[in-house]
């Protein structure tokens, strides 16, 4: 109160700009951040060069062994472990180089559990597909973690807008 | 700026309210609320969402294998699965000419693929006649075509996980 009154006697005219319609875009944008906002962080990186489908599943993921397809590259964790080109050429259902990673993976983990008992081999995994991969190479991954005790898989997709 | 900031919420009630009488404002002289520290919050609480937003969220859909069975690749037929899974025995074939829903061995009408693509509308309306079929089974086998699309695959099964059949099936090698 006093503040206004003591700018108006010294008598100058001073603009005042119009606050309403700024705090209205600030207010829409504030609440469009909130619905947004997610406390809980990353718990499944996603892989570059790799679009995942979308999805009108809620699922929330949880922190395990990742396996990423791309249009070229077949990751384990990571690490490349198989090319699609190369996969396509062979006819067989296995692949060599997730194999041999998957069965190290399972080994590490079941030679963990004989000495800490929180530890077991849960043969989970989560694959993340790039959204234009054709079925036959996600076959040939399921049919590759299956043949080596993975049988419990988390499809990665991302979150549609609808609710 | 930082004097302002560390009391947004008495700088409201404070702010400069300048009533043209200068008695109060019961002669019905316009308010004038002091917007600054609400703006800088606002401003503040901008940068802090911005810098933490996440644009795409990721989710997951889970399924099993069965544990006996070697792969994906080697899974069962629609036909061995009658005796064993006392659901009704349900298979999708997901093709490219479109979809193909296969109850208790007989041959619903096909779906056949639009110009726009998968007619997800029309398999969901034939799941649903199924479901209300088959009220307690809860089990889809879906029979995929080795060129189709990932999207594709995931699409149909959300259109399944929405006519209430959660339990996704996924089988190598197109069914006749």
């Amino acid at each position: 109160m006093k503040l206004g009154r003591t700018r108006r006697k010294s008598g100058e005219e001073f603009a005042k700009p119009q606050m309403t319609s700024l705090v209205d875009v600030l207010t829409v944008l504030v609440f469009f951040l909130l619905k947004n906002f997610s406390t809980e962080g990353d718990i499944v990186t996603q892989t570059k060069n790799l679009e995942l489908p979308e999805s009108s599943a809620k699922t929330r993921p949880e922190q395990m062994l990742n396996i990423s397809i791309s249009a070229k590259h077949i990751l384990a964790d990571g690490n490349p472990v198989a090319l699609v080109s190369e996969e396509q050429e062979r006819g067989e259902n296995n692949i060599p180089g997730l194999a041999t990673f998957l069965e190290d993976k399972r080994k590490q983990t079941e030679a963990i559990a004989e000495y800490d008992k929180n530890v077991s081999f849960s043969g989970k995994l989560t694959i993340q597909g790039d959204r234009l991969i054709p079925y036959w190479i996600l076959q040939k991954v399921l049919a590759t973690c299956g043949d080596n005790g993975y049988s419990s898989f988390s499809l990665a997709v991302s979150k549609k807008d609808v609710d | 700026m930082s004097g302002s900031v560390s009391g947004p919420s008495g700088g409201k009630s404070r702010g400069g309210i300048a009533s043209k009488s200068g008695v109060g404002n019961s002669g019905g002289a316009p308010i004038d609320l002091d917007m600054t520290p609400m703006m800088n919050m606002l401003i503040i609480l901008i940068s802090f969402l911005v810098t933490m937003v996440v644009f795409t969220q990721i989710a997951v859909i889970k399924f099993n294998l069965p544990p006996a069975q070697g792969g994906a690749g080697q899974a069962a037929p629609a036909d061995s699965g009658k005796e064993k899974v006392p659901d009704a025995d349900i298979t999708v074939v997901l093709s490219e000419n479109g979809f193909q829903v296969i109850g208790e061995g007989k041959k619903l009408d096909p779906i056949p693929k639009g110009a726009k693509g998968y007619d997800y509308a029309g398999l969901g309306q034939s799941m649903k006649r199924l479901k209300e079929e088959y009220p307690t089974s809860e089990n889809v086998v879906l029979l995929i075509d080795s060129n189709i699309v990932y999207q594709d695959i995931i699409t149909s099964m959300d259109v399944m996980r929405e006519s209430k059949f959660p339990n996704i099936l996924l089988s190598g090698g197109v069914y006749q």
